[in-house]
């Protein structure tokens, strides 16, 4: 029913109809910007990557054929403009001096300060600490809900490798989290 | 990479996502009472799994998100992608390797420069030369040629160059002075013609 309630959404999408699109987002915004969230650096990084993505799923909707779920394509396409933006990210640090890297660290960290909730911080620095491929694959799972072949899809890896990397970043998770004192 | 001796740490997500046939289901569930280790690993796996599930969601507020839809769904940016969207549609990669849609487009360039070219109005007007331009002897040149003709042809009569001889002569004296000695050649050639 709920298939059947977004396959009419992404009709009227494709229309022209921005409420549908509207509707059909909403149903992931949550989802997806937690994702992205977790996935860069700060919250305005992880806004600036919504908009992008909203940007590219409304113009690329036209094209869209259902042979995946709208989930899949609509992380995937979240996935890739993080990558991307990582790896601009990745070059630029290289080109700016260790200082500017202290600096976004202490900000990060002043505004951590004032965050009741603990917990919060922990679980977001515990991520920045995992090798970006199990980060990725563990982030689409907890929260893309996409299962590990759309995974393996989406991040173009073979399903046991993607398999891999989710219990080597459970594994260090936990050690991170046992440090801690979380668990 | 797992090795095949790991194969129940990869095995579990399949027993998490519910994606297990429903022997294998079972297979797992009397696996997991049974056997400590693995019951260890599940019962780690899942705690992990629940504290990054839990509580951790990061909102969007709603103003916030009609915002970016607004800012998403302004035509230019559809638009922006009309073309590549007509595109798709023809986007086959076949077998060789070979980008239909791209042929397509190539195809569609050379008929939209055929059509420029038919329908693009008057072919590229040259302009009327005048026909002075072309004439060998325009007419300011033959007037002179002309000119210098008669000249010429003057010259060649006796008696006329002799007039003009005589009207060139400023002075009186001069005028009979040439008179004379006119006369004197006519009358040395007529007796020369008469001795002969």
């Amino acid at each position: 029913m709920e298939d059947l309630l977004e396959y009419q959404l992404i009709i009227r999408c494709k229309n022209g109809d921005k409420s549908a699109f509207e509707q059909l987002i909403k149903n992931y915004k949550d989802q997806l910007f937690s994702y992205l969230v977790r996935l860069s650096e700060s919250r305005e990084a992880a806004e600036d990557l919504f908009q992008e993505t909203l940007i590219k799923v409304w113009t690329g909707l036209p094209a869209y054929r259902e042979k995946s779920r709208f989930s899949s394509w609509l992380f995937a396409i979240a996935h890739n403009l993080a990558m991307d933006s990582y790896r601009k990210k990745k070059v630029r640090r290289k080109i700016n001096d260790d200082s500017d890297d202290l600096l976004i660290y202490s900000k990060e960290s002043h505004i951590h300060e004032y965050e009741s909730r603990e917990i919060k911080m922990i679980i977001m620095e515990s991520l920045k600490m995992l090798p970006e491929k199990q980060r990725n694959v563990f982030l689409l799972r907890q929260h893309g809900e996409l299962s590990f072949k759309e995974i393996a899809e989406i991040t173009n890896q073979p399903l046991n490798t993607v398999l891999s990397h989710m219990h080597y970043a459970v594994k260090k998770l936990r050690i991170i989290l046992r440090d801690k004192n979380v668990i | 990479m797992l090795s095949e001796s790991e194969k129940p740490e990869r095995d579990i997500w399949r027993y998490i996502d519910g994606t297990m046939s429903e022997a294998e289901k079972k297979e797992w569930d009397d696996k997991i009472k049974s056997v400590d280790e693995l019951q260890k690993l599940y019962k780690e796996t899942i705690e992990v799994i629940n504290i990054y599930s839990a509580g951790v969601m990061h909102e969007i507020t709603d103003p916030e998100f009609k915002r970016m839809i607004r800012t998403a769904t302004r035509k230019h940016y559809r638009f922006g992608n009309f073309l590549s969207g007509i595109f798709n549609q023809f986007k086959i990669e076949n077998e060789s390797g070979i980008n239909v849609s791209k042929i397509a487009f190539g195809s569609l360039l050379a008929v939209a420069a055929l059509a420029v070219l038919l329908f693009s109005g008057k072919p590229n007007q040259v302009k009327k030369l005048s026909s002075d331009l072309f004439d060998w002897e325009p007419q300011s040149i033959s007037s002179n040629i002309q000119e210098i003709e008669n000249g010429i042809s003057v010259m060649e009569n006796e008696n006329m160059r002799e007039y003009i001889q005589y009207n060139l002569i400023e002075d009186e004296w001069g005028k009979d002075l040439f008179m004379i000695e006119k006369d004197i050649e006519k009358l040395l050639e007529e007796t020369k013609n008469k001795s002969l």
